[in-house]
């Protein structure tokens, strides 16, 4: 299931806007009108995660970033993609 | 020519059919949607009501053997909205908050425009695309202060204490805020404050005579006074916490609270959601927000001060 998700293209729906606060970002799913709140490296990793052409891809880039081992940020990225996912708050392109 | 005025409240520009206090008419430039306001028989509202296809979104009991809820608020996609107080009458919302008809029972005029400046035009503004916040307002020196607390938390006798001291009043309860040219805007309410008897003890009768006319008494005593004319830059957010000693601490913008603060929860349309958050999401960014402490039991003359001088010195 990891590898299935580590190569696929993940999107923020349109029904799904998140902005920035000082300590939080709050994730607001339109359809359901319930709100969710990411940490700051949750946030910068759910905006590497929309804008790259892979999870795997997102996750070379972040391990980079943070300055941590890859397998590290990739057991991260992975968790995180689930939660969101369950949520309805990304799909697969 | 039809005998109406133009009114402005909560960001709307108000086409009027009848004089409301708290609601001057006013000319020139428009800062806001239009909406139109006419006062209608019940049997309108009622009749034009669709029997099927409207959903419940509020319903308040206060006690009482009663076969009807003492408050409703029923949502149809077309029809609207159909706002219902006990003792304040009836009131229907078009869909975009376009147009507003009330239906007041027989009760003096200011008794139930209560329910018209406290709900049905703070409903109207959110549709029209206004944020509002559960907060009262003042302003000083062309900017505007908003004190946000729970009912009962010191909103309006801090209002009503900056004012007596020459500040100038913006809104009691609902502020309505939205975003031109980046900037948020803070717009007028209606120029009526509800003070509660315990902080209308503390003030001398002269001041308060001077405050502006008593429209009446009914568990508060509402106060017509003279308002803001038109929007202004929101420069400061004070959440009002109980406390005696009157200070003032920066406070983070914290989501939650800030998401908390807001007013008209019923109206959940995508559009308004995604600019409910936006809201709060300039307000994080440029606004500073604080705590102050305000004494229950001692009125809120000592916070006044205090807010006054903070800010006046806020750059």
């Amino acid at each position: 299931m990891s590898d299935d998700l580590l190569s696929s293209r993940l999107r923020v729906p349109d029904h799904v806007v998140h902005r920035s606060f000082e300590e939080e970002t709050v994730v607001l799913n339109l359809d359901s009108g319930v709100y969710h709140g990411l940490n700051p490296t949750a946030a910068r990793m759910l905006d590497e995660i929309d804008k790259s052409d892979s999870v795997a891809a997102a996750v070379d880039k972040l391990a980079v970033e943070f300055d941590q081992p890859r397998e590290r940020i990739e057991a991260d990225v992975v968790a995180l993609c689930q939660a969101l996912e369950e949520r309805g708050l990304i799909l697969r392109a | 020519m039809s005998d109406r005025r133009r009114v402005r409240a909560f960001g709307l520009e108000i086409d009027s059919a009848f004089d409301a206090p708290g609601l001057p008419a006013v000319n020139g430039r428009s800062f806001g949607p239009r909406a139109t306001l006419d006062v209608v028989d019940p049997d309108r509202i009622d009749s034009g009501w669709p029997a099927r296809g409207a959903d419940r979104v509020l319903e308040e009991d206060f006690g009482g053997r009663r076969s009807q809820p003492d408050r409703t608020i029923d949502v149809h996609p077309k029809a609207g909205w159909r706002l219902y107080a006990r003792h304040f009458g009836l009131a229907r919302v078009s869909p975009t908050g376009a147009h507003i008809e009330c239906a007041p029972p027989p009760v003096a005029a200011w008794r139930w425009q209560r329910f018209l400046v406290g709900r049905v035009l703070p409903w109207a503004a959110v549709l029209r695309g206004l944020e509002a916040f559960h907060a009262s307002a003042v302003s000083i020196d062309g900017r505007a202060f908003a004190f946000v607390a729970p009912t009962g938390g010191g909103k309006t006798s801090v209002a009503v204490r900056m004012v007596a001291r020459g500040a100038g009043f913006l809104t009691d309860d609902v502020l309505a805020l939205d975003r031109r040219d980046g900037v948020l805007r803070a717009h007028p309410g209606a120029g009526i404050a509800s003070v509660r008897p315990a902080e209308k003890a503390l003030i001398d009768r002269a001041l308060w005579r001077r405050l502006g006319r008593t429209l009446g008494n009914s568990g508060k005593s509402y106060l017509a006074l003279p308002r803001e004319d038109g929007p202004l830059p929101l420069a400061a957010i004070y959440y009002l916490r109980p406390g005696q000693d009157a200070t003032i601490e920066r406070a983070k913008p914290d989501p939650r609270t800030l998401l908390a603060s807001t007013f008209v929860l019923g109206v959940q349309t995508p559009t308004r959601l995604m600019n409910q958050l936006d809201v709060c999401s300039v307000i994080a960014k440029q606004v500073p927000t604080f705590t102050a402490g305000v004494d229950p039991n001692g009125g809120s003359a000592a916070l006044a001060e205090r807010l006054e001088e903070h800010a006046r010195e806020l750059k």
